[in-house]
């Protein structure tokens, strides 16, 4: 997976972003707690994005956010070990314990949150991912058909389910499982090439 | 990423379906369960999980309030008087961890479905310039002794030994070869109370070894084992 070509200087503060959170993780395996907070400065505002975009509620959200940066500093030292980009493991932390949230929420639970403000334009952390990440999955998901790729979409960034994929396309459960399972593996081909 | 080859489709779908949470509960924790079995299919998750990260560049960032950082910090970082805070170190995921986050996580690393160890003591192995660091702890009443690469690797072509020191003893004695990143040796009985209040050190050797009963290689990183 190759790192995302920008040209000169750009790339390299968005290196040493990924290279000194990595650093800062593996420090704090060690109980290192001004590198927990350099951790949490750096990339909160990407993380709770993430929350807010799959619960759609402050309260939760933000308890979403503690509950990812608690496990984030209890599992350092896993992180290290298996040798991923920073963002990946944080970002997946925050999207699956947001996501366990959401699931658990009870169906009568009233939600009146006032909407989140959208911080305008891109920001260091999108910069750290951008440079980080290969960026294939945006061109492989506009090779499939738009409602399929919106499906990906809403599966991975709004926690959506088979039943509201389903409902929101109108279509049948086990016809969105097929899209869905289809597109899948027509995107992993695409990633391949 | 590895070629579409590499797996059946049926697995590409669903470890697909797994990374966007869309199984249900009980095929999710049999994914999970798969998971901690098959490296083949750790990475595939990976790869998954890795390829969708970008999808991320979409979603604003938002400034969480004060109060979070505040509490977060009110939860990890009490009990300043003691010296080591007792961590979860290859435990079972909580009640409040899903097997989706605590597989995701495990997934990042060789899962070894070992029992919980409870540690008495521990060492942090760290070479002077902080290029190897292995974290080690010991379960006395099990004789266990779990060790976390968590930085650094063997040189190219040598492999990691780990030797205990004891203070009076002729020389160091080989507890065995660091071959995985996150590993459980049991320590033989006659060493075991040499270890308590020995030092680890860790040595680059041949592969498979040093073959002399004492390092031949460079003593790379040292740490004194202290009681928890």
């Amino acid at each position: 997976m190759g790192l995302h070509a920008c040209p000169g200087k750009a790339m390299t503060v968005q290196m040493a972003n990924r290279e000194s959170i990595e650093n800062d993780i593996a420090r704090m395996a060690l109980n290192d707690r001004a590198a927990f907070q350099r951790v949490y400065h750096a990339t909160s505002g990407k993380l709770f994005g993430i929350c807010l975009r799959v619960l759609d509620h402050r309260a939760e959200a933000e308890d979403a956010l503690q509950e990812t940066y608690v496990k984030i500093w209890k599992n350092a030292d896993r992180y290290a070990a298996g040798g991923y980009s920073p963002i990946t493991w944080l970002a997946t932390i925050a999207r699956n314990t947001a996501i366990d949230k959401l699931r658990a929420r009870k169906i009568t639970s009233d939600i009146n949150d006032a909407p989140h403000l959208a911080a305008p334009g891109p920001t260091p952390e999108a910069a750290v991912i951008a440079a980080s990440e290969s960026r294939q999955i945006v061109n492989c998901l506009e090779e499939l058909d738009a409602d399929k790729a919106g499906a990906v979409r809403g599966a991975y960034l709004d926690g959506k389910s088979y039943q509201d994929l389903a409902d929101y396309y109108t279509v049948p459960l086990n016809t969105m499982r097929t899209w869905l399972r289809r597109s899948l593996i027509a995107l992993r081909e695409c990633l391949a090439r | 990423m590895t070629g579409a080859q590499d797996h059946i489709p049926d697995d590409i779908a669903t470890a697909g379906e797994y990374v966007l949470r869309l199984l249900s509960a009980e095929d999710e924790a049999a994914f999970a369960a798969r998971l901690r079995e098959e490296p083949d299919l750790r990475r595939l998750v990976s790869e998954w999980e890795q390829a969708l990260v970008p999808l991320f560049e979409s979603v604003s960032d938002v400034v969480p309030p004060d109060r979070v950082l505040s509490r977060i910090e009110a939860d990890i970082f009490k009990d300043t008087a003691q010296p080591a805070k007792r961590r979860r170190w290859f435990g079972l995921p909580t009640a409040l961890v899903s097997m989706a986050v605590a597989a995701a996580i495990a997934a990042f690393v060789i899962f070894n479905p070992v029992a919980t160890q409870a540690p008495t003591h521990r060492a942090e192995i760290i070479a002077e310039d902080n290029s190897l660091i292995i974290r080690a702890q010991y379960d006395a009443e099990a004789g266990t002794l779990d060790l976390a690469r968590i930085a650094g690797n063997a040189p190219t072509g040598r492999v990691l030994e780990l030797w205990l020191i004891e203070e009076g003893a002729p020389g160091p004695v080989s507890l065995g070869v660091i071959d995985d990143a996150e590993m459980r040796l049991t320590v033989p009985e006659d060493l075991r109370t040499a270890l308590r209040q020995g030092t680890l050190a860790v040595s680059e050797e041949p592969p498979g070894g040093s073959t002399t009963g004492a390092p031949t290689g460079a003593v790379l990183a040292l740490g004194p084992v202290v009681e928890l």
